[in-house]
């Protein structure tokens, strides 16, 4: 059994070639995979965090709340505070 | 049909469904790579000339269609964007571009680590690897006209016009094995009379090819949906979706 598998991973002495051709094709697969779900959760928790800013913002200024109109000033800067416009 | 394409093309309501859609891409991506795995590596035989350093092939020929598909659809996307404005259009585009470029770098190394053994050298400048080499660079511009411009929106249609001129390109990485004498071999699959190749082998290039285009079609998705998230972030779908409780931050 062990020499059959053996075998089969020598791959006829191209080993070295085919093996390598999938690892990377795997890894650079895996990559695009795994980094924009990264990115969204990144930018989720950036709008989350400037969302409780702006709502605590809000409270004080006594506008309703899930209301449409434009909020207070005050707000509306942290809207455009940290890592608004990066990443 | 149009009625949902308009639909589909408003910014919430495309952020909800991509979900669904990128689910069921991915699930039949992986399947259909298992099936290809299993078939190319395991149950196809050795080839009569090249032994078994020809299953690369099942890693390399699709990537390289899909280096030429991405760049075409790009091409088509950024066409669309700097006629009709249409914002989507311009998403698909930049976010096409590092998958793409990932597909024409796996296409240069899995052909290089194939051309060691059966050619004896990693390179050659013949016509088929130099205009490939081409498009990765071609892909590298737009990637990086994309980032260098601050406004989002000039930067695309910056990006959208470089890949429309970009586009001549493709013919060229196409024919050039017809075009030029080259060391790369002809095409085995896309001639007209019946193609070259035993049906064990075919079955399971044409399910990594079906995996592979799914696989760019999820991502895309996954890279567009950050896109809108970037882009609308001052509309009011964004902040009520912002205030969405923490877990669901994981699933949408």
């Amino acid at each position: 059994m062990t020499e059959i598998l053996a075998e089969y991973f020598r791959m006829g002495g191209y080993a070295f070639y085919v093996w390598t051709s999938y690892a990377i094709t795997f890894a650079v697969l895996g990559l695009n995979w795994w980094l924009p779900q990264r990115r969204r959760r990144a930018i989720r928790r950036t709008l989350a965090h400037q969302a409780r800013l702006s709502r605590s913002d809000a409270g004080s200024d006594d506008a309703p709340e899930g209301s449409d109109s434009e909020p207070a000033d005050g707000s509306r800067k942290s809207l455009s505070t940290p890592g608004g416009s990066s990443s | 049909m149009w009625n949902f394409l308009h639909r589909f093309a408003s910014p919430p309501y495309f952020y909800r469904l991509s979900a669904d859609i990128a689910r069921w891409t991915g699930w039949i991506c992986l399947g259909l790579l298992g099936a290809g795995l299993y078939g190319g590596l395991i149950a196809a035989p050795p080839d009569y000339q090249q032994g078994d350093s020809y299953r690369i092939i099942f890693v390399h020929v699709p990537s390289a269609w899909m280096s030429l598909f991405i760049y075409t659809a790009m091409a088509v996307a950024g066409g669309i964007a700097l006629i009709w404005r249409i914002k989507m259009a311009e998403i698909v585009t930049v976010a096409s571009a590092p998958i793409g470029a990932s597909f024409t770098f796996l296409a240069l190394v899995t052909g290089s680590l194939w051309g060691k053994p059966m050619w004896g050298t990693w390179w050659v400048w013949d016509a088929r690897l130099t205009s490939e080499l081409i498009l990765l660079f071609l892909y590298f511009g737009v990637i990086a006209l994309s980032l260098a411009i601050e406004d989002r929106r000039t930067a695309s249609r910056a990006a959208a016009i470089l890949c429309v001129v970009g586009v001549v390109n493709i013919p060229i990485v196409h024919y050039s094995v017809e075009w030029w004498s080259t060391l790369h071999q002809g095409p085995t699959i896309t001639k007209f009379s019946a193609p070259s190749i035993h049906l064990s082998m075919l079955i399971p290039l044409l399910s990594m090819a079906v995996a592979f285009m799914l696989f760019y079609l999820t991502v895309l998705l996954f890279r567009m949906r950050c896109e809108l998230l970037e882009r609308e972030r001052h509309s009011r779908w964004v902040r009520e979706l912002a205030l969405e409780p923490e877990a669901a931050v994981r699933r949408v």
